[in-house]
């Protein structure tokens, strides 16, 4: 019996392992090379990868009384993750020496916190899994810590978090109130009834989960900490934590909470679309790319919550496939970014920009694919991903919010494309010097941004990917 | 006798001093961070309401793991402070103005 529970959790314990083994190498032998550690995790991580697809063949149950599930749903989403994790990494090797080992241990217990929440069943396993992340993401930010930019943006952070999660426990308290219960199965079998206690509880949870997607009322962590800290943990707070956030609305909202979907449907439509408006238009007004493109993620998260806010089959799949795509891009965007940075030029601005194409012609290209993705020209995956989005908001009879979406796309399409132009038609003295190119970072990056163009040319697999597991997520209740 | 609604009403209260503190204090991040503690305390004192008056308990379980939680995160915060202290030598909340365009 016990063997077949710790069978059901081989990635989670995996990741784990992982992080007992590189605490111990790191502490214990004087000289290890950077490069020995990186390996090492990345073997973890894909031996976690692989236990994963071992794992779809699990039937679904309930393990350690009813606190952690295994479904198909979750698998898939461990899945994501991982991938997602492995790519990060991958992209993130690029000065061998000079990054400290300790971000990736970072990395490594904010995975695990992706994949606890993942197949979290139970109030306090959500909020176990939750606050692993959280707090690696504070270490994360933090990590630079002899700069002032990266202290004050992990101060910020680390603020606006902790009211956050306190926010979001104190409505996890009430729906304990209110049903005697902490078990998600059990609240969602409980005669639940609209009241104004549960709307409460409702909006207050919503508090926490927006904020963990960086939407609009808690948004302005994204800002800072994408700028302030370094571009390694810039790449993996844009990336994984959003399975997490996805993982945890899926599961409270849609899942355990569905009586209330007439409410929370309207809180999660409104964050949706004021992230939209205050995100593509904040970002026309930056210099700094980073920030930028933090402003840009807030406008992509936007698009997400607004599609998961349709509450069906089509809406929640179509969210999902957005939530991908945008994972993509977001992965080969800051990969980019970091192959023209430099240790001490870590904050690159727009007019960095200029000249680029003449002395770094190939990531000038690839970048141009990044931009052209997020903007959402075809045949890149960023047209697909609002395509999609955008039809399931006709054909559900919300016209107005995709004719919104379409006009903020549009005016998104200024400041993606000023990159463009800087790029290629703006002349510089200064151009960005060069460096070693075919490192596995620049393969990553170029790999990543080869890919946004192969799935925009074929994006059938993922969307009926996405559809498979929602409408088996939706099955199961 | 003391009934739910006046333990509710003591976590509300509570929980209203801590949102309180954090939005009007310009001067010292050390309090802001004793307003999150306080947030933290009023979960559990409502964890703890509703789980004598339900007679159930695991919402005392849940108190144990926020306690844990609330001490790693307040590890986090502080050491973060420290860093913020060398570089600015200063934990003025108002201060926190570099990221900014």
């Amino acid at each position: 019996m016990t063997f077949h529970i710790i069978g059901s959790i081989l990635p989670e314990v995996t990741i784990a392992i992982a992080i007992c083994v590189v605490i111990l190498v790191n502490s214990l032998i004087r000289s290890v090379s950077a490069a020995f550690i990186h390996s090492m995790i990345l073997f973890f991580l894909s031996v976690a990868l692989f236990l994963s697809f071992v794992s779809l063949e699990i039937p679904n149950s309930n393990i350690f009384n009813g606190h952690y599930v295994i479904d198909s749903f979750g698998t898939n989403l461990k899945i994501i993750a991982l991938i997602a994790s492995i790519l990060v990494h991958l992209a993130s090797l690029k000065s061998k020496n000079n990054i400290k080992n300790e971000i990736f241990l970072i990395q490594l217990f904010a995975t695990l916190g992706v994949l606890i929440l993942c197949s979290a069943h139970n109030l306090l396993t959500v909020y176990l899994g939750l606050e692993t992340l959280t707090l690696s993401m504070y270490g994360m930010v933090a990590s630079n810590r002899n700069s002032i930019e990266a202290t004050e943006s992990a101060m910020k952070f680390f603020i606006l978090g902790a009211i956050a999660s306190a926010i979001f426990l104190y409505g996890l308290s009430i729906v304990y109130g209110v049903t005697g219960t902490l078990s998600l199965e059990l609240i969602k079998e409980s005669n639940l009834l609209d009241g104004l206690e549960m709307r409460i509880a409702v909006a207050f949870i919503a508090c926490g989960v927006i904020f963990k997607f960086g939407a609009f009322p808690f948004h302005s962590w994204v800002p800072d900490s994408y700028q302030g800290s370094n571009t390694t943990a810039a790449i993996y707070i844009s990336s994984v934590p959003k399975i997490g956030a996805f993982a945890l609305i899926s599961r409270l909202f849609l899942d355990s909470l569905n009586v209330m979907s007439e409410f929370w449907s309207i809180l999660i439509l409104s964050a949706g679309l004021l992230s939209i408006i205050i995100g593509n238009l904040i970002a026309l007004m930056q210099i700094n790319l980073r920030r930028m493109l933090a402003y840009s993620a807030i406008g992509h998260i936007g698009f997400v919550l607004l599609s998961f806010s349709i509450v069906n089959d089509g809406g929640i799949s179509a969210s999902m496939t957005y939530l991908l795509m945008y994972i993509l891009m977001t992965i080969s965007a800051f990969a980019l970014i970091e192959s023209i940075s430099s240790e001490d030029h870590q904050h690159i601005e727009l007019s960095d920009l200029k000249g680029l194409n003449n002395s770094h012609p190939l990531i000038a290209f690839m970048l141009l694919f990044c931009m052209f993705s997020m903007v959402g020209i075809p045949p890149f995956i960023g047209f697909y991903a609002k395509w999609i989005v955008l039809s399931e908001l006709v054909n559900n009879g919300m016209l107005w919010f995709a004719i919104v979406g379409i006009i903020m796309s549009v005016i998104a399409a200024y400041y993606y494309l000023r990159v463009v132009w800087f790029m290629y038609f703006e002349k510089t003295d200064q151009p960005i010097e060069n460096k070693g190119m075919m490192n596995t970072h620049s393969i990553t990056s170029i790999f990543v941004s080869v890919m946004l163009l192969l799935i925009g040319l074929y994006p059938n697999p993922i969307i009926d990917y996405t559809r498979i597991i929602i409408s088996s997520f939706l099955l199961i209740d | 006798m003391l009934t739910l609604q006046s333990y509710l009403t003591l976590s509300a209260i509570i929980f209203s001093i801590g949102i309180t503190g954090i939005v009007i204090n310009r001067k010292n991040i050390i309090i802001v961070m004793m307003c999150t503690e306080l947030l933290l305390i009023s979960v559990n004192f409502n964890f703890i309401a509703f789980s004598h008056f339900l007679q159930d308990l695991s919402g005392q379980v849940f108190v144990f793991f926020i306690l844990t939680v609330a001490a790693a995160e307040a590890a986090i915060g502080l050491a973060i402070l420290v860093a913020l202290y060398r570089n600015k030598k200063s934990i003025s909340v108002g201060e926190l103005n570099k990221l900014r365009n």
